[in-house]
């Protein structure tokens, strides 16, 4: 297994693709801060400085959902489409062992994507909206990372069950951003058919971003669970998945 | 013999259709074992489990003598159906990646293999931007990484110039000579095939109908001449005392094979009718490994 993500790393690192999800997370999230800008007079803020502590605007427009998405498509969809996975069977790799290589490069990638986001984010919080930088900015900077980065990774042990089971990288990736806009939406419309309050909504890989608020009380028992929940589910899914099927 | 592969009624039914039925195939340690058989035969299915890409219906396959199947692969190496390679990576890349995946750690091997595969010019180029005979080159390459010792190569010489097949073949006889590599090929290429091989097994409908090593072929494959006569015994006679050959075969009451003086027939019948044999028919037999393979498809459907 670790060889297996030696190697998912080497791919990564040498791949442009990463680095171009590096780059376009950094933009999206610097596009996302000037969306805010631009639209605070039609808002009724006055003082555009108002919305350097309002982080959830800023997670709310997707600014780490989409990009991860995007990135996880382009870096691990392509060994189902070149069938170069199938060398790694072939060579004794069990199939368990290859989804959790996966898994674990697609945390480490979750990791990186909310790193590269959440400091652009911050430093054009800075630049932008003018905040102010002391030590509890900080420390509120990092807290938020941790929160988002826990958040986050439901999201990816869902997207990264989606490219196993789909195989195909754009049905994949329409299947992800469908969930990400329109999930949220069905499943209330089924907890409330069935008088479940939020039970189902409160659990939802993509609804967990909520849960994280900026320099304010994070659910950190709900993100975690919920993240473990995932981890523990996806898994047991996507494997007995992958162990059904021949490889073609 | 050291046993590479057993295969004990090994059988992959889809959808209730047979790919391949009960398979008992053995392949001992150093052997170049060619599967041949039409498109749809089951050579496809049979390597795919043999390498763990697909499950067998019933059956089972024992690899290097019950050692376990994830230990045993990694002492394998394969090439099944057409080159699985990252193409968004270059050639050398490729390599890199894989002998990550495999556990190659061996300093310079990425290398070795690009230079046994004669793609060492090529290290750097896109995967886009290489020829299916450079796809085909570098997927032999990546089955090489960590020296295996049993290699499964399905259609390895698909896309090769008459060069490249030639370089080919010579690098699987230098891996089986030098290293003891065991080879599993199948390939359409009968004649290619028939220059590496030292033993058959020929597929019909999912059927191994036929195992055959490299002698037993050329036994069966050999050329002389068949006669029919009036008397086997009289011309069996005539073979030793007028032409002084005991190198004939007497097949039944009236045919006899003479596998001397296959190019000089009248001799043969002049010395025939001088002994008193009549000789009804003189025909000329030697079949090529494609002409064995067509007659044997051509028997097995008759049946």
């Amino acid at each position: 297994m670790l060889n297996v993500m030696r190697a998912s790393f080497y791919k990564m690192f040498r791949d442009k693709a990463f680095v171009l999800c590096l780059v376009g997370t950094a933009c999206w999230s610097m596009i996302v801060i000037m969306a805010q800008v631009l639209t605070s007079n039609a808002r009724g803020i006055v003082d555009v400085s108002e919305l350097a502590n309002r982080w959830y605007g800023f997670i709310g427009l997707h600014a780490i959902e989409v990009p991860l998405i995007i990135s996880a498509v382009l870096l691990f969809s392509g060994e189902f489409r070149d069938k170069s996975w199938k060398l790694l069977i072939a060579k004794g790799i069990s199939k368990a062992s290859y989804f959790f290589s996966k898994l674990i490069s697609m945390l480490c990638l979750t990791v990186i994507l909310c790193f590269v986001s959440i400091l652009t984010l911050a430093i054009g919080n800075v630049v932008l909206l003018h905040a102010t930088v002391d030590a509890a900015y900080v420390g509120n900077v990092l807290l938020f990372f941790l929160g988002q980065t826990i958040a986050h990774c439901s999201i990816a042990i869902i997207t990264i069950m989606v490219i196993c089971i789909v195989k195909r990288g754009e049905i994949a990736s329409i299947l992800c951003l469908m969930m990400m806009v329109l999930g949220y939406v069905i499943l209330h419309g089924l907890e409330s058919a069935l008088s479940l309050g939020e039970l189902i909504t409160d659990y939802w890989a993509f609804s967990q971003t909520a849960f994280v608020d900026f320099g304010g009380v994070t659910n950190w028992g709900r993100i975690s669970i919920a993240f473990l929940g995932y981890l523990v589910v996806c898994s047991v899914i996507t494997i007995t998945f992958l162990k059904q099927k021949d490889i073609e | 013999m050291k046993g590479i592969v057993k295969t004990n009624a090994l059988t992959k039914k889809y959808h209730g259709f047979a790919a391949v039925s009960e398979v008992n195939m053995s392949i001992e340690k150093g052997d170049i074992y060619a599967l041949i058989g039409e498109n749809g035969a089951g050579k496809s299915t049979l390597m795919k489990m043999l390498s763990g890409l697909a499950t067998p219906t019933s059956g089972e396959v024992i690899l290097f003598e019950n050692q376990h199947p994830e230990v045993a692969r990694f002492r394998m190496g394969c090439l099944i159906d057409s080159p699985a390679l990252d193409t968004r990576l270059s050639v050398r890349d490729n390599l890199e990646m894989f002998a990550r995946a495999f556990g190659c750690h061996k300093a310079g091997e990425v290398d070795r293999i690009l230079e046994l595969v004669g793609m060492t010019k090529h290290a750097g180029k896109a995967i886009r931007k290489t020829s299916l005979g450079m796809k085909q080159r570098l997927a032999i390459g990546i089955a090489l990484l960590g020296s295996p010792d049993f290699l499964i190569l399905d259609e390895p010489m698909n896309g090769l110039d008459p060069m490249g097949i030639q370089e080919i073949r010579q690098l699987l006889k230098k891996l089986n000579e030098e290293n003891q590599t065991t080879i599993l090929i199948s390939s359409h290429l009968l004649d290619e095939v028939s220059k590496v091989a030292t033993r058959y097994g020929f597929m019909k409908g999912g059927h191994l109908i036929q195992e055959l090593s490299e002698e037993e072929l050329e036994e069966k494959s050999k050329t002389c001449l068949r006669l029919k006569v009036s008397d086997t015994a009289k011309a069996a006679m005539v073979c030793e005392k007028e032409l002084g050959t005991e190198n004939y075969e007497v097949i039944d009451a009236e045919t006899i094979r003479l596998f001397d003086y296959v190019d000089e027939s009248s001799k043969v019948v002049t010395a025939m009718v001088r002994g008193g044999v009549e000789v009804g028919e003189i025909v000329h037999v030697g079949e090529s490994l494609e002409e064995f393979f067509n007659n044997l498809m051509t028997a097995e459907a008759r049946q």
